[in-house]
């Protein structure tokens, strides 16, 4: 029955796109049908485009539908050019646009589709409890873009969750096999958190071009690489180095893209950055890719450096730069803030080196945490 | 006369606890997080004998190699004769990540002084064997000495450098 809706909606849709190309209303038409499936027709994680229409207001207008056993979404609005792109709006079934900044909860100035982004923003739901993917149609204001896409699972109760994992290696200075234990410490603070990993085997790319690229997604030769990756699973890129930034990783978005072959469909990972000489530390670099795919699911820092901005969940512990910055050099180091979310995996720092070598590890989430990657679109 | 002596002694000490080399944990700190952006003000704030413990790090061969990519960043803010002849060092003996953080600490921390030494390494890592040493410096050259550079596009081998180079 619920194919048959969508089928139905599918069918609609296609028809309605082509009467407004037709008139010279409608804002693009679907690429190829409206509902395309990243796996089949029966798969719980659909991606599918979504025909807008030009409200006259300098807007774009859609809508979709969440089926009653939908469990979350991802909507990601696109600009080929990579000009800005974001959301005026995203109203629920009741009517709730959850980006107004005078709705409680709200995602305004939290997600990059209502902060806007660079060629590519979306919105997540759930991005913490308070928000759900309600069923019955959802309504949304963009501001001009290419297309906007949405990434549909349902079917599922995610009591276990497994998510696909498709790490990659380039350069020459290590291999895939040096990432044995990196791959081993990041599934087991994933299991350890309730969500087990599905690892694929590591693809080499072997492309000297792409041994060390920039940290910007925009950037061609890294939106080459990472257009790469898979679209069941979370890509994780181990490139051999950054050529023009000093993080340890970073990720696409938080969230990033999920199931569209796009440059924001994956993390980085420096591996010459977590080498002393040349050995890897398997532990700092787990936690990095493990801290990684956090971001591109959705979660952001428990505390960030200053420790005067803290994550939108309400379970994560918040370390306060007015009570525990106590060298006062207003950075929350992780030792200041042991106890208040340093062992966190998502704190915005690791612990130092000395930390490190006494044991200290960063591998807890919170429970609402954990709900967030449960519910990931990308998840099972 | 007797509180003007006590003025100038207390600034005497003041002064040298401005200048005074920081704590080495005091700078590594500074090195820490998963994404770092050099922060200019926190490392002014240290004091001028700070390029002291940041070529300690950089030079640290049992050091994590991060702390020692972000110590070399971090000296462009110490432009020293000191720091200056650690990077050179570094840029042209050292393995190929290292070589070009210290080509662009080089670069960012003397140009505007010394440009001639900056283009004098530059054009001898034109020829260095790492294709992201390369294109670090023929950015630089394509910036200050473009029949240079436009000679470098003609012999390099490989496209994807010279279209690198080009960013």
């Amino acid at each position: 029955m619920k194919i048959k809706l969508n089928l139905c909606h599918a069918a609609f849709i296609l028809l309605t796109a082509s009467l407004l190309i037709g008139s010279g209303c409608s804002k693009k038409e679907s690429s190829s049908s409206a509902t395309s499936t990243a796996d089949n027709s029966t798969s719980p994680f659909t991606v599918s485009e979504i025909t807008q229409t030009n409200s006259g207001d300098g807007y774009f207008t859609g809508s979709f539908v969440v089926p009653s056993d939908g469990i979350s979404f991802l909507l990601s609005t696109h600009k080929d050019n990579n000009a800005s792109v974001a959301f005026y709006s995203l109203s629920d079934p009741d009517g709730t646009d959850i980006l107004s900044s005078s709705s409680t909860p709200t995602l305004n100035g939290v997600a990059s589709g209502s902060l806007g982004g660079s060629g590519y923003a979306n919105v997540l739901v759930p991005q913490s409890p308070s928000f759900s993917a309600k069923a019955g149609t959802w309504t949304f204001k963009a501001y001009n873009n290419d297309r906007v896409k949405l990434a549909l699972r349902s079917r599922s109760t995610p009591t276990s969750t497994t998510i696909v994992v498709q790490p990659y290696i380039t350069g020459t200075t290590w291999a895939a096999g040096d990432l044995t234990a990196t791959l081993s410490v990041m599934s087991g603070i994933y299991s350890t958190n309730g969500i087990t990993l599905t690892i694929n085997s590591t693809i080499t790319i072997s492309d000297s071009q792409y041994a060390a690229i920039s940290g910007t997604f925009t950037d061609s030769t890294t939106s080459a690489l990472v257009s790469q990756g898979v679209t069941e699973g979370v890509n994780l890129f181990f490139i051999e180095d950054y050529s023009d930034s000093e993080h340890l990783g970073n990720a696409a978005g938080i969230p990033g893209s999920m199931g569209i072959a796009n440059s924001w469909n994956g993390v980085l990972i420096s591996l010459t950055a977590h080498a002393t000489g040349s050995t890897l530390v398997a532990q700092l670099l787990g936690e990095t890719a493990a801290h990684e795919m956090g971001h591109q699911l959705g979660l952001f820092h428990t505390t960030e450096s200053g420790g005067t901005v803290f994550d939108i969940l309400t379970d994560t512990a918040e370390c306060l730069n007015s009570t525990k910055d106590f060298n006062n050099n207003g950075k929350m180091s992780a030792e200041e803030c042991e106890g208040y979310g340093g062992e966190n995996l998502m704190f915005w720092t690791a612990w130092n080196t000395s930390s490190r070598s006494a044991g200290k590890k960063q591998e807890t989430l919170s429970s609402h945490q954990q709900h967030v990657l449960k519910y990931s679109p990308i998840a099972k | 006369m007797k509180y003007l002596f006590i003025i100038c002694i207390l600034f005497w000490n003041l002064t040298g606890i401005t200048v005074a080399a920081p704590d080495k944990a005091q700078v590594m700190e500074l090195l820490e997080g998963r994404h770092w952006k050099l922060d200019v003000e926190s490392f002014q704030l240290l004091g001028d004998d700070t390029d002291k413990v940041l070529i300690e790090i950089g030079g640290d061969t049992s050091l994590i190699n991060y702390l020692r990519f972000r110590a070399l960043d971090a000296l462009s803010l110490f432009p020293t004769e000191n720091t200056a002849s650690f990077l050179e060092l570094y840029a042209e003996k050292s393995f190929a990540p290292l070589a070009r953080r210290g080509f662009e600490a080089l670069k960012n921390g003397f140009y505007k002084t010394q440009p001639q030494r900056v283009k004098r390494l530059a054009a001898h890592l034109l020829k260095h064997p790492n294709a992201q040493v390369r294109i670090s410096a023929a950015r630089f050259m394509r910036s200050v000495d473009a029949p240079r550079f436009e000679r470098f596009l003609k012999s390099e081998s490989d496209s994807w450098v010279r279209k690198e180079a080009q960013k």
